[in-house]
This record gives structure tokens, sequence and C-alpha cells, in this order.
């Protein structure tokens, strides 16, 4: 079986949280097992207001500014993808069958490693 | 030509192709400003240069190279970056207009963001100005300019013009900037501030670019022929006080013969592709209006018609209020009145002012002072709630 476990909260929380040494040792502790137990990696994502969001309105699908989701809307699939650009991650995103569905798509750019 | 006047129709270019060359949109504008600012103090005392576009550009690389030496990063990464933006000529390309256009306008970016990012670079209006023609405070519209920048960075947006499967959709988004930002010039045409005007001209000037760029997009040619038609009778919508002049009081024969017969030179560009847009709807109705001798001479079963055709592609209650009113002229004030009993627009003050206007035309005084009261409760432009409170004592007086 696989995982993901996924972090939802309040990025400007986390912001301010994160520069208290005492949070930012216990990040970097946290990645460090993570690593050493060859469980997983970690992706982590620039915040919201870098993201896009498609979703398909009569027909044809709309493109739109920032994370949204409706109520009753749960995560329930992810992807990494990796893209030239903005342009192109939209265009494989759009082709994915769910967004006929009433499923949104959230397309966000991943933190370089 | 003044550096002034320089900035004013070259910033816009020189900064699209800056920007494909140290591919960062906050760099190349530090770097142009800081060579404007170069050129103002050395050009009035060594003359101007032959190639003043040339020189501003070979200044901003320059800079742009000095801002990325400064740079905290890997030496050789940095001497990578410098090499790329000190090679390449100096004469910007049109394209890279075009592609900054699209990168500014691009859908993932919240709709006033796309506005201000494109008057800020493209046109190169200062964020004081911009603030000012949108009624928003400086450091909202500072903040709004720097999010978007940071996002176009870091969600990829690319610089690029569209391909030509997304070319269509991309350019609606840009057309829809262009409007709105002509639309917000138009409206406070009725009040007295320049710099809101200004983006009437800042509008046409861009569009031109676009149907220069793409000459075969005909919704292009379109949205261009609409804003000239508009922008013809722009001046005589109001009086030597401010107050609104309506349509069948304009003053015709000041309205620019020039912009109509390139307005209308556009249209039937467009038209003659084939394929009528909502633009291109829009632009017909806006040149019936433009080239009747007067307001009985219209041809109202024609405007009321093509009010049919746009409601068909873009359904809308304003559209709807529209051809309520032009069927008013060709079918009766009455059949008006019922058509607008039907449409529902909460909030919006010229649904009660046409109804009051329809019922002021038929006598029925008491009704359209009503009407009026209704209106006013919703009117926010100063010079329309004094045309409005003008017709209401108007009415009452005929009580």
């Amino acid at each position: 079986m696989q995982y993901m476990l996924l972090v939802y909260g309040d990025e400007q929380l986390w912001e301010s949280a994160r520069g208290d040494d005492e949070t930012s040792d216990a990040h970097g502790t946290w990645l460090e097992h993570l690593a050493a137990s060859r469980r997983a990696g970690t992706i982590g994502l620039h915040p919201g207001l870098t993201a896009t969001t498609l979703r398909e309105h009569d027909g044809r699908v709309s493109i739109s500014d920032g994370p949204f989701t409706e109520a009753g809307d749960v995560l329930s699939a992810f992807q990494v993808i990796d893209c030239d650009n903005l342009d192109e991650a939209i265009a494989i995103a759009s082709r994915i069958p769910a967004l006929h569905h009433g499923f949104s798509i959230e397309v966000r750019p991943v933190i370089a490693q | 030509m003044n550096i002034a006047e320089l900035h004013r129709r070259e910033y816009g270019r020189i900064l699209a192709s800056l920007i494909r060359a140290v591919k960062d949109i906050t760099l190349a504008e530090d770097a142009l400003q800081e060579a404007f600012a170069a050129a103002l103090e050395q050009w009035p005392l060594d003359g101007a240069p032959t190639n003043p576009v040339g020189w501003l550009m070979r200044t901003a690389r320059n800079k742009a190279v000095d801002q990325i030496r400064r740079n905290v990063m890997a030496e050789d990464k940095r001497d990578e970056i410098a090499a790329s933006i000190s090679s390449g000529d100096n004469t910007p390309e049109p394209t890279d207009e075009l592609r900054l256009i699209f990168t500014c306008c691009h859908p993932s970016l919240a709709p006033d963001a796309r506005v201000a990012l494109t008057l800020r670079t493209i046109c190169g209006l200062t964020t004081e100005e911009i603030a000012r023609a949108f009624v928003v405070p400086v450091p909202t519209l500072a903040q709004r300019l720097v999010r978007a920048k940071s996002k176009i960075k870091l969600a990829g947006i690319p610089y690029e013009v569209p391909a030509d499967e997304q070319l269509g959709a991309r350019l609606e988004s840009v057309l829809a900037v262009v409007y709105l930002v002509f639309n917000e010039g138009y409206a406070a045409s009725f009040g007295s501030d320049m710099v809101r005007a200004d983006l009437c001209a800042e509008a046409i000037r861009l569009n031109r670019e676009l149907v220069s760029l793409l000459p075969n997009e005909s919704e292009a040619r379109s949205l261009l022929a609409l804003m000239l038609f508009n922008d013809a009778r722009r001046t005589t919508r109001t009086d030597a006080n401010g107050e609104i002049v309506l349509l069948e009081h304009q003053d015709r024969s000041r309205w620019d013969r020039a912009k109509i017969s390139e307005g209308t030179e556009l249209l039937e560009q467009a038209l003659s592709s084939g394929v009528a847009g909502t633009y291109a709807v829009q632009a017909a109705i806006a040149a019936l209006h433009a080239q009747a001798p007067s307001i009985d001479d219209t041809d109202w079963p024609q405007i009321a018609a093509l009010y049919g055709v746009l409601l068909r592609i873009n359904p809308s209650p304003v559209i709807e209020l529209n051809r309520a009113v032009a069927i008013a002229m060709t079918e009766g004030y009455e059949r008006g009145l019922e058509l607008m009993e039907t449409i529902e627009l909460p909030g919006y003050h010229l649904l009660p002012a046409s109804r009051a206007d329809l019922l002021r035309r038929l006598g029925r005084h008491a009704d359209a002072a009503i009407a009026y009261h209704e209106a006013l409760a919703l009117v926010s432009n100063e010079a329309e709630r004094r045309f409005l409170e003008r017709r209401l004592s108007e009415v009452i007086a005929a009580i």
C-alpha cells in the first residue's frame, strides 16, 4: 500500500510559525527522519496565490486564478507532471476525464528541490 | 521626440523585449526605469543619441547585468545569465509586445490583476495613475502588481504567444482586458478626471497593436471598431458644465467622422471573415447609431434584431434591457415597458431609469416619478444622479 499525507492549513500561520527556531528545527528533523526512513519523498508547494483552477462550465473548460473548492469537494487524486511552463500543465490537466464530471483540477507549482 | 514622449510611446515595446532578454518582469522594469533616469541625466548634456530606443535597450541591459552581478548566486550561473542578457540586438521586436500582452492577460491571473499589469507594463502607466483610474488605494494596487508578478514567476506563466489551438480562447481574455480598460475610461468621461479619460486612448492604442500583430483575428478588429464608434461621440456625451447629454440631444455634427469611418472599415473587414462574434455584433449596433442622421432616423428594428443575436450568443439581463429599449423605439413604449417587467436586474439603476423614461414619454408622470426614485436609490455616478434628479423634478412638475 502507498499512502499520501496531505497537509492542509493556514499558509499565513505556517509562514509565521516557521520563523521561530523550535518549529524550524522540528520541521528539519521531521524531513531528515522521513528521508532516513526511506518511506517517501516530500513535495513542497508554492503558496496558494500561485494556483490555477480548471473547471468545466457549459461544456467549456474555464481557467481561473487561485485554489477554490466547493462545499462537498474532496481530494480524489493527484498527479505530479513535468512541464516547461504553466500552459503545458494546463493543457495536460484539461485532459483529465474527471473534469467532465464536475471535478475541478488545481494546478500548483512544486518548489524545486 | 522628448524623453517623456519616448516613454509614452516606446516604454511597453522596450520593456517587452527586455523581459525576453532578462526573463524577469521586475528586473526588466527596474533596469528600464534606471535607463530612462540615465537618459534624463545625460541627454540634456550630451545631446540625444541618434537611436534613442537602441540606447535605452543597451543601457537597460547593462543595468540588468549590474543587478544580476550584485545578486547572491553561484558565480558561473551569474555569468551565464549576464552573458545571455548582454548578447542580442537592441531593436525591440513587435512579437515581444504580443508575448507580454498574453502573459499579462493570462487567465490564471485574477481579472483585476490582468488589467493592472497590462496598464503598468504595456501602457507604462505608473502605479499611482492606475490606482487613481480604478479608485483603489495605491498600496492595494501595488500589492496586486507584486502578487501578479510573483505568480507569473512561481507558477511558470509562459512568455509566449499561445499555440494556434489555444489562441482563440486566450485572445478572448486579452480583448476582455482591453475593453474593460476602455469602459473604465468611457464611464469616467462623465467626470472630469483626465487620467481616466486617457484609458480610452490607451485601450484603442493597445487594440491597434493587436490588430496589426494578429491580422487574421476578426474579433480584435471588431472590438477596435466598437471602441472607435463609442469614442467618436465621447465628447458630446456631456455639456460644458459636465451634465449628461442623452443620445437624442447629442450634437451629431461634432461626432468624430474619421473614427466612425475607420470603425466602419474595420467592421466590414471583420464581417467579411464570415464569423460574427459578440464584439462584431456590438460594433454593428454602435455603427447603426454612429451612422444615423438623427434619433428618429435610426434603424431601431435592426438594432433590436442585433440585440436578439447578442442574447443568443451571450444571454444577459443587461442585453435584454438594451433590446427592450430598442423595441420600445420601434414597436411602442408600452411594448418596451412590458418587456422590462420580465427583466431581473437587482441593484442596476438603468433598469428603473429606462422604465422611468418610457413612462415619462407616455405621460404617466406619477409612475415615472416612482421609477426615478427607484433609480436614484441605486445610482452611484454623480453626473447620472444629477440627470435623474432633473428628470424627477420635471415629471413631478408635470403631474
